[in-house]
């Protein structure tokens, strides 16, 4: 099954160059050049894992995470940073990053973390299912 | 012996920190963008390994992408270079509206970040101070990002570099004129050593949304 991915990032020649390359990966990939758009993007529509840069206009990278995280506790969002500090790992692992990955990214190993991303997604809502399942279960008696 | 921190040192060594701070991360991005061109490159090269043919028209645009790139490298280690420099000359003349222009060259992903337009309203004649190029470039940078905490992002902040009769003044307008004024802010300035090591004085009207850098000219 593809891996769907919103990517996120002011620049807009990154984005471009960086979703060609992943759609011949067979990703599929939305762009989005600002946190504030991305979030409307992910209120309407379904991603696998969001890959947003660290530093952005409007909204940070942080503060975006913290919102989607909110509203999407189960969207794996890897951050792309200038310099992963220990200190910016840390904080991005807090608010509930899946992962910090610096910049130039290599795309193999950010294709890996996609797919993770992907089963990590498909095992959250395979258990919130099963969790379901015992709900209604247990409601009638059985 | 003791350690004893000099405040206005360390203030200046953190305001070059930002600064190339600032700077590395705009290379980086540039470095990303380069990066993706190649990997582009490097996928194009695989998949004609295969049968794919060359597409002249994709390949002759990624060359025109690394080709802007590179001249906008160019640009951010220019400036990065006259920054270091910055710090070289003596207490002296410096023309104030091109170091007000220089410095919004060189914040000015930091200001984009923030979501602030400035606009720069230069003398037609230069209006010179006598001071340290360097500690002038860290106050301005002090106002910048007191602008910035009352700055709107439906109008720009105005900056006019004028000759008064006491010296140069760098006038802040466009602010807002509410809660938002940055008075703690202008406090924090007005009591910082580099103001008082280039003998500036900070002057603020929240009514009128303003406030004033008024320099010291020749003199003074």
């Amino acid at each position: 099954m593809t891996e769907r991915v919103l990517l996120v990032d002011d620049e807009k020649e990154f984005l471009e160059i960086m979703s060609e390359r992943m759609q011949a990966r067979d990703i599929e990939v939305t762009t989005s050049t600002s946190a504030l758009e991305a979030m409307d993007l992910i209120a309407t529509e379904s991603y696998d894992a969001v890959i947003m840069d660290f530093m952005m206009p409007e909204m940070n990278g942080i503060e975006a995470l913290k919102a989607i995280k909110e509203k999407n506790p189960e969207m794996q969002i890897i951050l792309l940073t200038g310099h992963a500090t220990v200190e910016k790992t840390v904080e991005a692992m807090k608010a509930g990053a899946m992962d910090l990955v610096e910049k130039p990214a290599d795309l193999d190993a950010l294709s890996e973390k996609i797919k993770n991303a992907h089963n990590q997604k498909a095992l959250i809502v395979e258990k919130k299912n099963q969790e379901r399942v015992i709900e209604m279960l247990k409601k009638f008696g059985m | 012996m003791t350690k004893k921190e000099n405040p206005l040192a360390a203030s200046g060594a953190r305001f070059c920190g930002e600064m190339n701070a600032s700077i590395s991360h705009e290379i980086k991005n540039v470095m990303a963008v380069i990066n993706e061109n190649a990997g582009l490159l490097e996928d194009m090269v695989a998949l004609h390994r295969l049968g794919k043919p060359f597409d002249d028209a994709r390949i002759e645009k990624l060359a025109q992408s690394v080709t802007r790139q590179i001249a906008r490298a160019n640009d951010i280690i220019a400036v990065m270079n006259r920054f270091a420099h910055s710090a070289d000359h003596e207490w002296g003349p410096v023309d104030v509206g091109e170091t007000v222009q220089f410095m919004l060259e060189l914040t000015s992903r930091l200001i984009m970040l923030k979501g602030i337009r400035f606009d720069a309203v230069l003398p037609d004649k230069t209006v010179t101070a006598f001071t340290s190029r360097f500690y002038l470039q860290f106050a301005i940078w002090q106002c910048l990002q007191a602008a910035m905490h009352a700055g709107r992002s439906d109008r720009a902040v105005q900056i006019r570099v004028d000759k008064t009769e006491t010296g140069p003044a760098l006038q802040f307008s466009g602010l807002d004129t509410a809660e938002a004024f940055p008075e703690s802010v202008l406090a924090s300035i007005e009591s910082s050593c580099a103001l008082e090591l280039i003998g500036a004085r900070m002057v603020s009207h929240p009514e009128a949304g303003a406030f004033y850098l008024e320099l010291p000219g020749k003199g003074s």
